[in-house]
C-alpha cells in the first residue's frame, strides 16, 4: 500500500524537484542546440533563446517559401508532387 | 644712461610686470622689480655678499630719473629689455663671464649671451644638486607677481630674492636653473572635475534616463530570479511561466547581465550588444560618481525594478518566438506543448521542410533535364 512506502523527506523532495528541474532546462538545451545546428547563421555564436527562435522562426519560413516556388516549377514542368511534400 | 644689452624676454609680459610696478611706484623694490623668477623654489645659489647693496645711491637715483624720464608717458615704445641694464653694472658675482668694467656686449644672438652666462654659472656656482624639488610654482598674472614679490620680501633673506631676480631664462617659465619642469597638471583636473559635477548638479534631477521604461508590460510581475535560465520548475507548458511568485529577495545579479542581452530583438552580434550595455552602465555609474550623493537615489528598489523589467522583456520575446514556432509546425498547432517539445518539434519540422525540398529541387532537375 502507499502507505508502507516511506514518505520522502523535505530534502528529498527538494532534490528531487532540483533535479527534476535540471533535467528539463537540459532538455531545453538540447532543443536550442539543435535548432542552431540547422538554422543557417546560428551555428558558431553563443546564441540567446530569443535570437534563435527568431532566426528559426526566418529560416523556416524561407524554407517553406522555397517549397511553394520548387512545387509550383514542378508542376509548371508537368510533375506530380508527392503528397507528403505537399 | 648703459648701453642696453639685448635681453631675450617676452616684452608683453615684461611690460605688465613694469606697469605693476609702476602703478604702486615701489622704485624701491627694482632689485626684484623684474623678477619673473622671484618664486622659483629652487636651490638657492650661494648666497651674495652681505652688505653690499646691488645699485649704491647714486646708481638708485640714477636709475630712477632714467625710468622717470624714459617712461613718464608712454611706455610701450621703449624696448622694455633697457630695464636690465643698470643691474649689470655691478653684477659679475651672477655674470661671471664679464669683467666688472663690462659695458657693452655685442649680442647679436641672444640665446648665445645668454648660454654663455649661464655656462659661467653653472661653472662658477657649481650647480649640482638634483632637481629633485616640485616643479616651480610661477606666477605669470602681472597683477598678483607684485604682490608675491612683496611676500617674498618678508619672508626670506634679502639676499636670496637678489639672486633669483637675475635668472631668467628666456620666456618659458618652466625653466629654472635646475632644469626643465613641467607645470603640475594636477590642479587642472581637478578644476575639471569640479565643473563637471556643477553641470551635472545643475541639471534637475531625472532618473528616467537610467531607469528605462519597459513599454510592452503594464505590471509589474516578480518572478523567481533566483533560478538560472528558464521559468519553470516542472515541465508544464512554457506560458506558464508568468505565475505570480513575487520573492524578490532571492534576485541573484550573477548571470543578469546576460540575460537582459538575451532580451534585446535586434540581431546584432551578442559581444557586441555586451559591450553597449557595460558601456551605459559605466557611463551611468560615471555620471552617479561624479554627481555625488546626489545621484545615489536611484535606490535598490529601482534597480530590482528596472532588472524585472528587462527579464520580462527578455521573457516576452522568448515567448514570442516559441508561440510563432507553434503556429508554423503543424504538429504543435493545438499547443499547450512544453518549452522542449516545442524545439524538438520544430527541428524536426524544418529537417523534414530541408530534406523535402532538396527531394524537390533533385526532382525539378530530372523534369528540367527531360524537358531539353
Amino acid at each position: 500500500m502507499a502507505s508502507e512506502r516511506p514518505r520522502l523527506s523535505e530534502q528529498e523532495k527538494k532534490n528531487n524537484h532540483i533535479a527534476s528541474e535540471q533535467k528539463r532546462r537540459m532538455a531545453i538545451r538540447e532543443g536550442f542546440d539543435r535548432l542552431t545546428e540547422i538554422v543557417p547563421g546560428l551555428e558558431g555564436q553563443g546564441r540567446s533563446e530569443s535570437i534563435v527562435l527568431k532566426k528559426s522562426v526566418d529560416h523556416m519560413r524561407d524554407v517553406l517559401n522555397e517549397r511553394q516556388q520548387l512545387i509550383q516549377r514542378i508542376q509548371a514542368l508537368g510533375g506530380e508532387i508527392p503528397a507528403e511534400l505537399r | 644712461m648703459l648701453n642696453t644689452p639685448q635681453y631675450h624676454h617676452d616684452p608683453v609680459k615684461f611690460k605688465s610686470k613694469y606697469y605693476d610696478a609702476m602703478a604702486s611706484s615701489h622704485h624701491s623694490s627694482y632689485n626684484d622689480f623684474y623678477g619673473f623668477s622671484a618664486t622659483f623654489s629652487v636651490p638657492s645659489p650661494p648666497p651674495a655678499p652681505v652688505g653690499q647693496p646691488l645699485l649704491d645711491t647714486q646708481e638708485k637715483s640714477e636709475f630712477d630719473s632714467w625710468i622717470d624720464n624714459n617712461f613718464n608717458t608712454t611706455v610701450p615704445s621703449v624696448d622694455p629689455s633697457h630695464l636690465f641694464a643698470p643691474d649689470l653694472q655691478n653684477d659679475s658675482q651672477y655674470w661671471p663671464d664679464m669683467s666688472p668694467s663690462y659695458q657693452a656686449p655685442d649680442l647679436s644672438p641672444h640665446h648665445g649671451y645668454l648660454s654663455n652666462n649661464m655656462d659661467g654659472y653653472l661653472a662658477n656656482n657649481s650647480v649640482s644638486s638634483a632637481p629633485s624639488m616640485a616643479p616651480p610654482q610661477i606666477d605669470i598674472n602681472p597683477f598678483t607677481g607684485h604682490d608675491l614679490l612683496q611676500r617674498q620680501h618678508e619672508h626670506s633673506p634679502p639676499q636670496l630674492n637678489n639672486n633669483h631676480s637675475l635668472l631668467n631664462f628666456g620666456t618659458d617659465t618652466n625653466f629654472a636653473p635646475t632644469g626643465y619642469h613641467p607645470p603640475p597638471p594636477v590642479v587642472q583636473l581637478d578644476k575639471d572635475i569640479e565643473i563637471r559635477s556643477k553641470i551635472y548638479t545643475a541639471f534637475p534631477k531625472n532618473d528616467s534616463a537610467v531607469t528605462t521604461a519597459v513599454n510592452s508590460p503594464t505590471e509589474i510581475k516578480y518572478e523567481r530570479m533566483g533560478e538560472d535560465t528558464e521559468e519553470d520548475d516542472d515541465s508544464t507548458p512554457y506560458y506558464r511561466d508568468d505565475d505570480n511568485t513575487p520573492s524578490p529577495s532571492v534576485m541573484s545579479p550573477g548571470g543578469t547581465m546576460k540575460r537582459r542581452i538575451d532580451g534585446m530583438d535586434d540581431f546584432m552580434s551578442k559581444s557586441r550588444k555586451q559591450q553597449r550595455l557595460r558601456k551605459s552602465d559605466a557611463s551611468a555609474r560615471a555620471k552617479k560618481k561624479a554627481a555625488g550623493a546626489k545621484r545615489d537615489n536611484l535606490s535598490e528598489a529601482q534597480k530590482r525594478e528596472n532588472h524585472i523589467h528587462s527579464e520580462q522583456k527578455r521573457r516576452n520575446l522568448i515567448r514570442q518566438g516559441f508561440e510563432e514556432l507553434c503556429s508554423m509546425v503543424p504538429e504543435l498547432n493545438s499547443g499547450g506543448y512544453s518549452k522542449s517539445a516545442v524545439l524538438i518539434h520544430a527541428a524536426n519540422y524544418l529537417d523534414d521542410l530541408k530534406k523535402g525540398n532538396a527531394r524537390l529541387r533533385i526532382y525539378l532537375q530530372q523534369l528540367q533535364q527531360r524537358g531539353y
